[in-house]
């Protein structure tokens, strides 16, 4: 799949323009891409253009070579794409779980046994259960259940791009374990997936691969371990390298080897071990 | 504990929807304590922080803050003052567009001239590294800088205990390191009382003390080399150590060192290289 964002501005000469994207292109191969960027690079247009919920006023959105910004190419591909939000609020508006969680598939034709069941699991793959929650005001909920009952509805959809904004933002650590359980889950399954995210040690858990966007660029892009397990590479570029990573790099400080690149708390205890071993 | 400047005494409470958020809390917070609350969602944390500045009435139990009884109707303003919030969602907790204005909405609401107020605020700028934002927008700043005005709004009322929910947890790395950095400055200069609520256990390796709820309740308070450590509790509470005490456990299962976890990259560093 390619994924194309070339020169994309928002307002015009009158009101001000901003260009959000100057030169985005990715090749991806399925499997989890991790977005990092600070505040303002462009990640959260990249997801946006590419579902096609945000339309620019000026450049080319491509998704495969079609446009995803506007018209019925959007349209036709709404079904096969899908956004979780940065917001949960955002792209809520049924009045209940049960009508939000099922919606897309019923708008897509599913019947209502299927529909049920299909968000019922997907409800149970973010830890949360739809008899519970059925009735409920899906803005009644609380952050963190927000966020899950968002990404469930768009995971009942199995999109085959699935696009995340911080899906991991605000939840603490047994839902935010069940959330990217089920992005690994999502993308063994053939989903294509890119998730937005500061959180260097959840995306160190699930991605393959990670590109950085600085100013709406692309300003690197490589496998998970040799960007995030690099603390002074990511540093460099403003970032915050996996937690395993910052403290590898406290500990080489110190005089203590530390062989690779660990990832994970795991990862960093074996690596310590293996440095002792030789010292 | 000598003088209180929190003081909860079995403090209950359920929503309308009816199942407890709160069973039996009791809490005691010293002055100028740093004080991380952890739990998983739902544990009772917010609820916990909203009856400490008032913004719930005390269903049962006791509450003071700043030795302000908290079911006395006629001291509600004067407790909203002594302990200010900084809320999860920085855009959720502005009142005006303009920096100065908002930050400055605090004092004036509390009697303070225009004039007095805006100077007030303009301390309160300075003192969160925002010297001379007055004029600018405040939607059109960073997460970080947005979370730093919250601050400043809330320490332009000179409150005694500052509560922070999830205040990084929707901005990025930098912008949380801003805003960490700004509440340890104004808890040294100013002796601010800091109450934490965190799901960052990194974050909470930091403080004085940490106290752990779970489903309602307190479940354990203490050092946080004693309670971060603690798997089991952790675990029960859907909570995971820090990775400093994670790295350690994987060393003592390797049979490569032994005795206590520590909780801090630092602490890290210092037990493999002593």
């Amino acid at each position: 799949m390619t994924l194309e964002a070339v020169g994309i501005s928002f307002g015009d000469a009158a009101r001000g323009r901003v260009r959000a994207l100057t030169d985005v292109s990715l090749e991806l191969t399925g499997g989890v891409c991790g977005l990092m960027g600070q505040t303002g690079s462009g990640k959260t247009t990249l997801l946006e253009v590419m579902a096609g919920v945000l339309s620019p006023d000026e450049g080319r959105v491509l998704v495969d070579g079609e446009n995803a910004a506007r018209g019925r190419d959007a349209r036709e591909r709404a079904g096969s794409v899908g956004l979780v939000f940065q917001i949960p609020e955002r792209q809520f508006f049924e009045p209940t779980v049960g009508d939000e969680v099922t919606f897309g598939l019923r708008a897509r034709g599913t019947s209502e046994s299927e529909a049920r069941e299909r968000a019922e699991s997907s409800l149970a793959l973010m830890g949360l259960s739809l008899r519970a929650l059925a009735r409920r005001s899906p803005f009644s909920l609380s952050g963190g259940q927000q966020r899950r009952v968002a990404l469930a509805s768009v995971l009942a959809l199995s999109p085959a791009l699935l696009l995340l904004d911080e899906p991991t933002a605000g939840l603490d650590p047994r839902a935010r374990d069940a959330c990217l359980a089920a992005v690994r889950a999502a993308a063994a399954d053939g989903a294509t997936v890119v998730m937005a995210s500061h959180d260097a040690n959840a995306l160190a858990a699930v991605a393959d691969r990670v590109v950085v966007l600085e100013g709406g660029r692309v300003t690197l892009d490589g496998p998970v371990r040799d960007l995030l397990g690099d603390a002074s590479l990511m540093r460099a570029h403003g970032l915050e390298p996996a937690c395993a990573a910052r403290a590898s790099a406290a500990l080489r400080r110190a005089g203590v080897p530390v062989e690779g690149a660990p990832l994970t708390a795991g990862e960093l205890a074996e690596a310590i071990a293996r440095g002792r071993g030789r010292g | 504990m000598g003088e209180k400047i929190v003081d909860a005494r079995d403090v209950c409470h359920a929503y309308v929807s009816g199942r407890p958020t709160l069973s039996g809390v009791t809490l005691s917070v010293a002055p100028g304590e740093l004080v991380a609350v952890v739990g998983e969602n739902g544990s009772g944390k917010t609820t916990l922080a909203r009856h400490l500045n008032a913004l719930i009435p005390l269903q049962a139990g006791e509450l003071a803050v700043a030795g302000l009884d908290a079911s006395d109707p006629d001291l509600l303003w004067d407790l909203r003052r002594a302990c200010g919030m900084v809320f999860q969602n920085p855009e959720n907790q502005f009142v005006s567009s303009l920096v100065g204005e908002d930050v400055a909405f605090g004092p004036r609401n509390f009697g303070l001239g225009q004039e007095r107020a805006r100077e007030v605020a303009r301390e309160a700028l300075c003192a969160v590294g925002l010297e001379g934002f007055e004029r600018r927008d405040v939607h059109a700043l960073s997460g970080g800088q947005q979370q730093r005005v919250a601050l400043a709004g809330v320490l332009a009322s000179d409150p005694a205990v500052i509560v922070l929910d999830e205040a990084t947890s929707m901005i990025d790395p930098r912008g949380r390191d801003e805003l960490v950095r700004a509440v340890l400055a104004a808890r040294e200069e100013r002796g601010a009382t800091v109450i934490w609520i965190t799901h960052d256990m990194e974050l909470a390796a930091r403080a004085d003390r940490v106290v752990v709820m779970r489903a309602g309740e307190l479940a354990a308070e203490g050092r946080p080399e004693d309670v971060l450590t603690d798997t089991a509790l952790l675990e029960s509470a859907g909570l995971e150590p820090p990775l400093a005490a994670r790295v350690w456990e994987g060393l003592v299962e390797l049979g490569e060192v032994t005795g206590p976890a520590p909780v801090t990259v630092e602490g890290l560093v210092r037990a493999l290289c002593g």
